[in-house]
């Protein structure tokens, strides 16, 4: 569960004649993740692929090229048995078949479009009364035919010698070749363009309703084309997809051995299998006589050098079953290291109960719970897809939300369980235990709205338990290779607790806030941190006054914990130094989000409360009561299922965020590659 | 302690200035990197997750601002 599933090096050599049942049964085994072998490495060929691949790599071709002239989209994949016979028969039929359509559905394009531009071409000449042979052959004319944007006047005061006709935005100017530069710089300059005239004689208007006729006959035979080409698809797109599948599982067979290593008589096959798997391995293989499977290095401890990476075995995560969605948040990110802890632990309790503190509503966890079970119902037969895992985490988000929401806010849909103390207003003061008249024995230890400052001290608490977890497990990680990389983690890990306990210190100022209630980092400083040595530099410009001095110890703590680091890691890691505190402080997003959502809730709220429900309520009029409630509730919903898409979605990009940037990068290397089995078929990713 | 009466439209005023400029500066930032990033995804689909904290790196500073802006608003009285 902490680390990636253990692997063994298997080596399989076997005489060439066997080579084929070997990929077969290697094939249904589903164990093996082979490892290339390069060519020439240690003096080795690589092999040449089974007689079989290049007649299945030529059919696939084929399959693949009618696929997309039939625009075919990958529907649910039909069991492989299903497609029996003579493949290569079939699909040559088919294509040759297709081909001609293709041919013919082209042509008729082709033709469509040469058809649409004359068209385009002749359509302005059909609004003027003269036919094509007139707008040529003068010695002694320019012809200006042309687009206007309007009507264009006054070309009298150019020349009188001209003839013009005009219909709506086309405009045909005849002026003899003297006059012609000036006419033209006159409508040049008036917006006008000229367009060239289609070749051809006779009156446009008949050319014209020619042209569109035949558009029309072409039109019908692509129509008649494309319709001849869905039939195909709708009966072909069953046989195909399952073909594909099946052909696509003989190539990776055929090809095989161009990934394994071979001599004149014998094969070499290496890879990684799961330790707990090998004797599976060595069983499965073993029925074969001749062949001989072994055990290359057992990986032992994490003996990690920078250059060994590429020999690193592939990665497996494996957690207990429910926690598995998890995973894919840590694979979205990148595969852990083989020598690594595997972080989906942390991520198990981090992720949803950062989300569960951004939401912070009962309302609106519940509703996510039972959304989320519906769904995951819904969806029993689909495949754990990057959806499916979002959603078990999301309905972990969900209960953490609930809790969050009973036990620690206080409050559903916006509104608390208790109205604050100080709330004067009708719509303030409603609560739940006055709308459900029981008195909820729950008291929120933290009102959203009204304890900001406590919460953004709550993000610093969270902040320095996420961080301080980031910083030991990288300690864990770099302890088996390397002790100055260990050292230079312990150091950060004490300036982290320096920075955390100036910070708290800070916030314990006063032991009642404005309202008379205890502040958060009042309670944090003497109750958990009360071990602390108080003593310290008082420094009242800044808000350290002689009840709460900067302490000695945590200065020690910042001052050691550089001293360590520089003789750890260097002097460049001193400018992260700044870093580590806009980490800290990064978290205070936790309260930001958190508190914007509740307002958005309280705000929406408001609205309709004060505009729909409490008019109705004092109206005392019957008719008003119903009207304003069904009026009331129904916006309300509204209302509420954008305050609750909304939050949902910055919970998850956030909390993803401290997961992905305040959190992984103090530890995760993530240079591994995933375990994938020889047989495995490649799942889409994201 | 809460400013003197007359400081505090100035106050008021820095604090809308402190949010709309963090969340411009972050705004700006994101719309540079979120624009190179969906470039990245379109080649690669399986950069999502490398590429989604880039992202939101720069939110860090609208919120840096949104705390500044809390604690300037424990300068106004009620």
């Amino acid at each position: 569960m902490l680390r990636p599933v253990p692997m063994t090096r298997a080596l399989i050599v076997g005489p060439r004649d066997k080579l084929e049942t070997t990929v077969e049964s290697l094939y249904n085994l589903k164990l093996v993740h082979i490892v290339d072998h390069r060519e020439g490495e240690e003096g080795l060929e690589i092999g040449r692929p089974l007689p079989t691949a290049s007649e299945a790599s030529e059919i696939l071709v084929k399959l693949r090229s009618i696929a997309s002239v039939l625009q075919l989209v990958e529907t649910k994949p039909i069991p492989t048995e299903e497609v029996a016979g003579d493949l290569r028969e079939k699909i040559l039929s088919l294509e040759l078949n297709i081909s001609e359509e293709d041919a013919a559905k082209k042509k008729t394009q082709a033709l469509l479009q040469d058809l649409n531009r004359k068209i385009d071409e002749v359509r302005p000449f059909a609004q003027l009364p003269l036919s094509l042979a007139d707008y040529r052959g003068y010695d002694t004319l320019e012809v200006f035919v042309g687009k206007i944007a309007g009507e264009i006047e006054g070309l009298d005061s150019v020349t009188r010698d001209y003839k013009a006709f005009s219909a709506p935005g086309l405009l045909a100017v005849f002026v003899p070749k003297p006059q012609a530069a000036a006419v033209r710089d006159f409508l040049t300059q008036r917006g006008f363009t000229s367009i060239p005239v289609p070749e051809g004689e006779g009156d446009p208007r008949e050319i014209l309703s020619d042209l569109l006729a035949e558009r029309e006959r072409w039109e019908a035979r692509l129509k008649e084309v494309e319709q001849r080409l869905d039939t195909l698809r709708e009966r072909y797109a069953g046989f195909l997809s399952a073909a594909k599948a099946r052909l696509e599982m003989t190539v990776e067979k055929a090809e095989a051995p161009l990934r394994f290593a071979v001599t004149d008589h014998t094969f070499i096959v290496e890879g990684w299998v799961p330790t707990e798997s090998f004797e599976k391995l060595e069983s499965g293989l073993g029925r074969f006589p001749g062949l001989f499977v072994t055990e290359l290095e057992q990986d032992h401890a994490p003996e990690h050098s920078e250059e060994s990476t590429t020999a690193d075995p592939p990665v497996m995560l494996r957690n207990p079953k429910p926690l598995r969605p998890f995973e894919m948040l840590v694979n979205l990110f990148s595969t852990p290291d083989y020598h690594e802890i595997d972080p989906t632990f942390i991520l198990i309790f981090t992720f949803p109960i950062f989300f569960g503190l951004m939401v912070g509503d009962a309302g609106y966890g519940l509703v996510w719970m039972a959304y989320g079970l519906w769904l995951i119902r819904r969806w029993k037969n689909r495949p754990w897809d990057f959806w499916k895992n979002l959603l078990v985490t999301l309905i972990w988000g969900g209960f953490w939300s609930v809790l969050f929401g009973v036990f620690f806010f206080g409050e559903a849909f916006g509104i608390p369980f208790h109205h604050p103390a100080l709330a004067s207003t009708r719509v303030a003061l409603l609560d739940w235990s006055g709308i459900l008249g029981v008195n909820i024995p729950l008291h929120a230890p933290l009102e959203k709205l009204e304890q900001i400052t406590d919460f953004i001290v709550l993000s610093i608490v969270a902040a320095y338990v996420h961080l301080a977890i980031g910083f030991v497990v990288g300690l864990v990680n770099d302890m088996g290779h390397s002790r100055k990389h260990a050292l230079g983690k312990v150091a950060w890990l004490l300036i982290l607790t320096g920075f955390f306990v100036v910070m708290i210190v800070r916030s314990a100022r006063w032991p009642l806030d404005a309202e008379g209630r205890t502040p958060f980092g009042y309670l944090v400083w003497n109750k958990p941190l009360g071990w602390f040595p108080r003593a310290g530099y008082v420094y009242t410009q800044v808000g350290f006054g002689p009840n709460n001095p900067i302490p000695w110890a945590a200065i020690a703590l910042l001052v050691g914990g550089v001293g360590l680091l520089l003789a750890t890691e260097g002097p460049l890691h001193i400018m992260e130094f700044f870093g580590l505190l806009a980490n800290i402080v990064s978290y205070a997003r936790l309260a930001a989000v958190g508190i914007a959502k509740a307002a958005m809730a309280f705000a929406f709220n408001v609205i309709v409360l004060q505009t729909m429900i409490f008019p109705a309520l004092d109206s005392g009029n019957v008719v008003f009561l119903i009207l304003g409630f069904l009026v009331g509730i129904i916006i309300a919903l509204l209302f509420h299922l954008i305050v609750f898409l909304l939050g949902a979605v910055t919970a998850i990009i956030q909390a993803i965020r401290l997961n992905y940037v305040e959190f992984f990068i103090k530890f995760f290397r993530g240079t591994g590659t995933p375990f994938r089995p020889f047989g495995e078929r490649a799942k889409p990713e994201v | 302690m809460v400013a003197p009466a007359e400081a505090q439209g100035l106050i008021g005023m820095a604090i809308a200035l402190t949010v709309a400029g963090t969340g411009l500066a972050t705004a700006w930032a994101e719309k540079v990197i979120g624009a190179a990033s969906v470039g990245a995804i379109a080649e690669k689909p399986e950069l999502f997750g490398r590429v989604l904290p880039l992202v939101v790196i720069p939110e860090t500073i609208v919120i840096f601002g949104l705390i500044i802006a809390f604690l300037m608003l424990g300068q106004l009285g009620t």
